[in-house]
């Protein structure tokens, strides 16, 4: 049962997918048990705009291999409409990671909330450079 | 990474409740923020996002404005050598050639409607 609250990330690289020290990253939170993995996927936007959806399944080995001692699970809860919706705003002559995950380390919090019929007004990831800037400007 | 058995995609999806509002408030209220100490409530929170969107949006139109000005004048202007010095722009600008600047710049497709009526709105409040 999902207790955690869920969320999704769209994160555009230029040239290569998911590589490098993400997945050795991702697999970290995942050994700690600090999140599960519900969905991951990889889109990319030609020149003309056109989204194309690859599955982990049907990229070629050598790109998934890093993905293949991944703990997690493709529920494919994600529709094609939410993946449409989630890339509006990637932009032409892009490639981008789709990964949906369950953040477990917050199920004893989000309980808690439940609990006292607390519901979730807003939720917003703010960019780092935001907050860096709201740091500087309180040391100005 | 295992895959689930009926992954195809078809299902109700998770992302149907989520937001895409774009907020162009042309008339938005000025709320201060950066209020030290003081808890804001939950209504001026989402003024104060309101205004920041609006003012990008308005930042947005006016460089729009200013870059289509500025071509205009640079294919209206004489030749270097011979031509009067430019004339110093005015402090109190004339309201009414803004507009017609303006409507031109609908006209060319330069601006939206929605933009178009958005810095009208704004003339109009200066």
């Amino acid at each position: 049962m999902t207790t955690g609250p869920v969320e999704y990330i769209l994160i555009a690289f230029p040239g290569n997918r998911f590589n490098g020290q993400i997945v050795p990253a991702l697999q970290e939170l995942v050994d700690k048990e600090l999140i599960h993995i519900i969905d991951l996927l990889f889109v990319k936007k030609d020149a003309e705009g056109n989204l194309l959806v690859a599955e982990l399944s049907t990229i070629d080995a050598e790109e998934s291999a890093p993905f293949d001692a991944l703990d997690g699970d493709i529920d494919g809860l994600l529709s094609m409409a939410d993946i449409e919706l989630a890339a509006a705003e990637l932009p032409n002559n892009c490639s981008a990671g789709l990964l949906v995950w369950e953040n477990l380390w917050a199920a004893r919090f989000a309980e808690a909330v439940r609990a006292a019929n607390g519901q979730v007004i807003a939720n917003e990831r703010i960019p780092h450079a935001i907050v860096e800037a709201a740091r500087q400007a309180l040391l100005a | 990474m295992r895959r689930g058995a009926r992954s195809n995609r078809s299902g109700p999806g998770l992302l149907g409740t989520v937001g895409r509002t774009a907020v162009i408030a042309g008339t938005a209220t000025a709320v201060s923020h950066g209020v030290s100490g003081a808890m804001q409530s939950s209504a001026q929170q989402k003024a104060v996002a309101a205004q920041q969107k609006a003012a990008a949006e308005q930042q947005r139109i006016d460089d729009a404005v200013q870059q289509a000005l500025a071509q205009q004048q640079v294919a209206a202007a004489p030749p270097p050598v011979a031509g009067p010095p430019p004339a110093p722009a005015t402090a109190g600008v004339d309201r009414v050639a803004q507009l017609q600047q303006l409507a031109a710049l609908r006209e060319q497709g330069i601006l939206t409607e929605e933009e178009f009526a958005a810095e009208k709105v704004r003339i109009l409040a200066s």
